[in-house]
């Protein structure tokens, strides 16, 4: 393992050993010192990715089938983390002084550590799904991230949108992930390897003709179209608004809607294979951001439009990749991260001096917050398109790419993106800074400078990115700047003269609407805002986004199901565990074929005392049955318990023995504590169930008792008879003496079945917690306390 | 047996007197895991009873006062212990729960030391705090209007 490899490693591990860390630091710190780690890991990697040199890591995971724990900072990589580490820090930073904020506006009280903690373990999946270089450890990654992306958005957990829109989130991208695995099951299966980089490497068209390369096309689109918030997938990114500001500008701007583009790029030179599915992608990426500029327009709340507005871009890069244009389509991405980060921080700061989170509680703002509004200017307008902006250079690489490659319906789409994602972004700034309040001005407060610093660094970023172009291209996506074509020829082709007029267009189309919307207040009104709502409808009833509701209904249909198994009646417990076996014994025993006479396990002959023992344990039992009382009744089935364990002592077995004496002992005392917790007058009347229920209660319980002990008996009978191997005797005895263990017991306990053991381990734990929670819970009705929860027999 | 009453002096004395001889017979089969018979399953659920033993013998309180919460800790540092030596083989390049071993001259026998130990110290552990929850919220939870 070479030096750099390992300082990957360490780069990329450096937030989850941080997030505990942060237990440490006194309240505040937890923030500043996260910034200060992720603004040195921008320089680790930017430093580590430096003259291409590509740093890898690995370490085997699983041998046989070439699984790795990998990684690898090549240059498409090294964007991501960048962006990651870069905006994280950012957002880091205006976290500290803006979370009390958040925290005040919800009345929330909780310390600010976790949310901290769950921010830097949601950039750690990030680093881990742009670096990897393993299909499994790029899942890994990839589902932690949706598992972090799902904690955050539900950060403030008593409200019900928030949790709401935390299942939206996780219920698609969750559900992409499981088709990503399959994905990534048939490259692996296929391809018969697991290294990305090497998958990638093979000549192309060698995926295509196998069978499964459809299934492969389906799980990664959907996986990716999930994440992104593409065309089906994409209520969930606007519905995640309600996450924290700093947590909407870090995940749905520059990480979670970006892995999905990022995925895509990776994966690009497969894909590429695949027929009609760079038509797919076209056409997904431009209904996209079509439905959702249209929808980013009629959107009022200030988040909201900003998610949709990220919506539009994103389906702008879908549609670049599907051209083939993968470093233009890097480009947008980073380039809008950059800038869209930027916006939703100075919403935050906004909600932050006046309160308001909708445009129509806003306006006029110029005269009081002119740095707002410089900053807000830089990034909306820069986004939208003004030219000698990075956003302007954007547009100019789209249209390039679109005008080389598509037809003029595609040139005509392109257009109408561009006019409607600039109209939108226009519209915030316009609506914020200079429209005339609609409602009395709120007192603003002075902004903290602290809470300026992040949006002014973005803001100052996508300014000079778009002053020196080239510079800009090398900053944001490193490698990928070779293939853009940043400079305009003169005199300009018509594609320049498409995208200057663009931010125009958008202005124009925006006054329009404005002019009209004034005069009918569709301000307020939702409903007749834009044809895209009446499309969004039809497609919530018949298209795929109705999918959603229908998997929740139907996944909430099965937790009903298996609820329902947990009646809390002690009686229909005993007569699932008791039909159980009885079925496996009817159905299995009669299969068993001819078995010897003579038993095959009799290596030592307990004589009288062992008949003796058998005789008292038959009259325990029976004793068990005719007692009235209940303590009376434990202590028999106790007795049949320690008159075993005297029988496995004779058998010499002293190891099993004890253990059978002291789980006897557990149980029966269990049960003891159980019938204590149950009041006197109450056990008074339910001194035995057959008092209760006569004597046909009675016989009932006799024949379920007998069947049971006869099929458990007949199963005892076989295995004690059934003919073994006595090479595996051999081995075994061989093996413990390998391993430098005495007994074979303990050789196949502590090695053979170790795995066993410590899932044993696991569910013995998780029962104690249930039963915990259960007991410690005030309610009215008792459960069934001890029969459910006897320490569990090896 | 009406009300919470305290148990006979004998009862009282006798769990004093057998519950060192539980603790170190449970310690034995702990650390013998390796060679003779004895691992941490059993030996666990002997130390959380012989401490439910006291229970019954002193009351909650009284042993509450002079032990450790092992029944808040047992679980939870149980399974981290389980967890780390099923993980850390996986880092040294070996199999999941792999076990290191040695054995040491020691006079005329040997001194057999092995990682296992720390995976049986685990399940003890577990057992032990689960055991002894599991009794404090059954038998001696603020509802138990009688003792077993």
């Amino acid at each position: 393992m070479d030096a750099p490899g390992i300082a990957l490693l360490c780069a990329i591990a450096a937030p989850l050993v941080l997030a505990p860390g942060l237990w440490l630091l006194p309240g505040r710190w937890g923030a500043r010192v996260s910034t200060v780690v992720l603004a040195a890991e921008v320089v680790v990697f930017a430093w580590l990715g430096a003259d291409d040199a590509e740093p890898r890591f690995a370490l085997p995971w699983i041998d046989a089938w070439g699984i790795r724990i990998a990684f690898r900072l090549d240059s498409l990589a090294r964007t991501f983390t960048l962006l990651a580490c870069g905006i994280g820090a950012l957002v880091f930073a205006y976290s500290d002084g803006y979370m009390p904020h958040e925290h005040h506006r919800h009345g929330s009280r909780r310390p600010l550590r976790p949310f901290f903690q769950l921010l830097l373990l949601f950039v750690f999946s990030m680093l881990g799904i742009v670096c990897a270089d393993d299909l499994l450890t790029l899942y890994v990654f990839w589902e932690l991230s949706t598992a972090a992306s799902f904690l955050l958005i539900a950060y403030h957990l008593r409200e019900v949108e928030a949790r709401a829109a935390a299942l939206h989130a996780l219920a698609l991208t969750g559900g992409g992930g499981i088709l990503l695995l399959v994905a990534l099951v048939v490259l692996l299966v296929v391809g018969g390897a697991s290294s990305i980089s090497e998958l990638v490497a093979r000549p192309a068209g060698w995926l295509s003709p196998s069978p499964l390369a459809p299934l492969f096309a389906f799980g990664i689109l959907v996986a990716a179209f999930a994440k992104s918030a593409q065309f089906p997938f994409y209520g969930w990114l606007p519905d995640a608004m309600s996450a924290p500001t700093p947590v909407s500008a870090l995940l749905h701007s520059a990480t979670v809607v970006a892995t999905g583009v990022f995925l895509l790029a990776r994966l690009g030179p497969l894909l590429a294979d695949l027929p009609g599915l760079s038509s797919t992608l076209v056409l997904v990426g431009a209904a996209t951001a079509l439905l959702s500029g249209g929808v980013a327009l009629a959107r009022t709340r200030m988040k909201e439009m900003l998610a949709w507005s990220t919506v539009c871009y994103h389906g702008q890069a879908v549609l670049l990749l599907g051209l083939g244009a993968e470093s233009a389509a890097l480009y947008l991405v980073a380039y809008h991260a950059v800038s869209k980060a930027g916006l939703f921080l100075v919403t935050g700061s906004l909600s932050y001096t006046t309160g308001a989170d909708d445009v129509r509680d806003l306006g006029g703002l110029w005269r009081t917050h002119p740095v707002l509004m410089v900053l807000t200017g830089i990034l909306a307008l820069g986004l939208a398109g003004l030219p000698f902006t990075a956003g302007f250079w954007m547009k100019e690489v789209l249209f390039a790419e679109v005008y080389a490659r598509g037809g003029t319906p595609l040139v005509a789409a392109a257009m109408a993106i561009a006019i409607l994602s600039a109209a939108c972004l226009v519209r915030f700034f316009w609506a914020v800074f200079f429209a005339p309040p609609h409602v009395a001005p709120s007192r603003p407060e002075p902004v903290p400078s602290a809470i300026l610093l992040a949006p002014g660094v973005l803001a100052a970023t996508s300014f000079a990115a778009g002053i020196g172009p080239r510079w800009g291209a090398e900053l944001l996506v490193a490698g990928a700047a070779e293939a853009l074509h940043l400079e305009v020829p003169w005199p300009w082709p018509p594609r320049v003269y498409t995208g200057v007029f663009c931010l125009p267009l958008g202005a124009v189309v925006f006054a329009w609407l404005q002019a009209r919307w004034n005069q009918v207040e569709v301000w307020t009104v939702g409903t007749v805002v834009a044809p895209s709502d009446a499309v969004r409808s039809i497609a919530r009833r018949v298209g795929p986004a109705r999918l959603f509701p229908l998997w929740l209904a139907l996944l909430e249909r099965l937790g009903a199901w298996s609820a329902r198994l947990q009646t809390g009646r002690l009686l229909h417990y005993v007569v699932f565990l008791v039909s159980v076996p009885v079925v496996a014994g009817v159905v299995l025993l009669p299969r068993v074929g001819p078995l010897p006479a003579e038993p095959l396990v009799r290596e030592a002959d307990p004589g009288l005392a062992f008949f003796g023992l058998a005789v008292g344990i038959a009259a325990m039992a029976v004793a068990s049955t005719l007692v009235r009382r209940h303590v009376s009744a434990i202590v028999c089935v106790g007795g049949v318990g320690f008159l075993l364990a005297l029988i496995f002592a004779l058998l010499r077995a002293p190891d099993i023995a004890f253990v059978q004496m002291v789980v006897e002992t557990g149980t029966a005392l269990l049960l003891l504590a159980a019938l204590g917790r149950i009041p006197i007058r109450l056990r008074a009347q339910l001194r035995r169930p057959e008092a209760r229920r006569g004597p046909t209660g009675r016989w009932a319980t006799a024949i379920v008792a007998a069947l049971l002990g006869t099929i458990l008996g007949l199963g005892l009978l076989v295995v004690v008879h059934h003919p073994r191997d006595p090479a595996l005797g051999r081995a075994l005895s061989e093996w413990t003496a390998e391993l430098g263990v005495d007994s074979v017991v303990k050789a196949i306990l502590a090695e053979f079945r170790a795995m066993d053991t410590f899932g044993e381990v696991a569910v013995f734990a998780a029962a104690v917690l249930g039963a915990v929670l259960l007991l410690g819970r005030r309610a009215e009705r008792r459960p069934p306390a001890g029969e459910a929860e006897q320490p569990k027999e090896r | 047996m009406p009300g919470p009453t305290r148990p006979s002096e004998i009862f009282q004395i006798s769990a004093r007197l057998i519950f060192p001889v539980l603790l170190l017979f449970s310690a034995a089969h702990l650390v013998n895991a390796d060679t003779d018979p004895g691992e941490g399953f059993s030996s666990g659920l002997l130390l959380g009873l012989s401490i439910v033993l006291l229970y019954v013998g002193l009351g909650v309180e009284e042993v509450d006062r002079g032990m450790p919460r092992l029944a808040r800790f047992g679980v939870a540092s149980g399974l981290s212990l389980c967890i780390a030596f099923a993980v850390i083989p996986l880092a040294l390049g070996d199999e999941v729960l792999h076990a290191y071993g040695t054995a040491l001259p020691l006079g005329r026998s040997e001194l057999t030391l092995s990682t296992r130990l720390v995976f049986e110290t685990g399940i003890f552990l577990v057992l032990a705090g689960g055991t002894l929850e599991l009794f404090r919220r059954i038998g001696f939870g603020r509802e138990g209007e009688e003792g077993p």
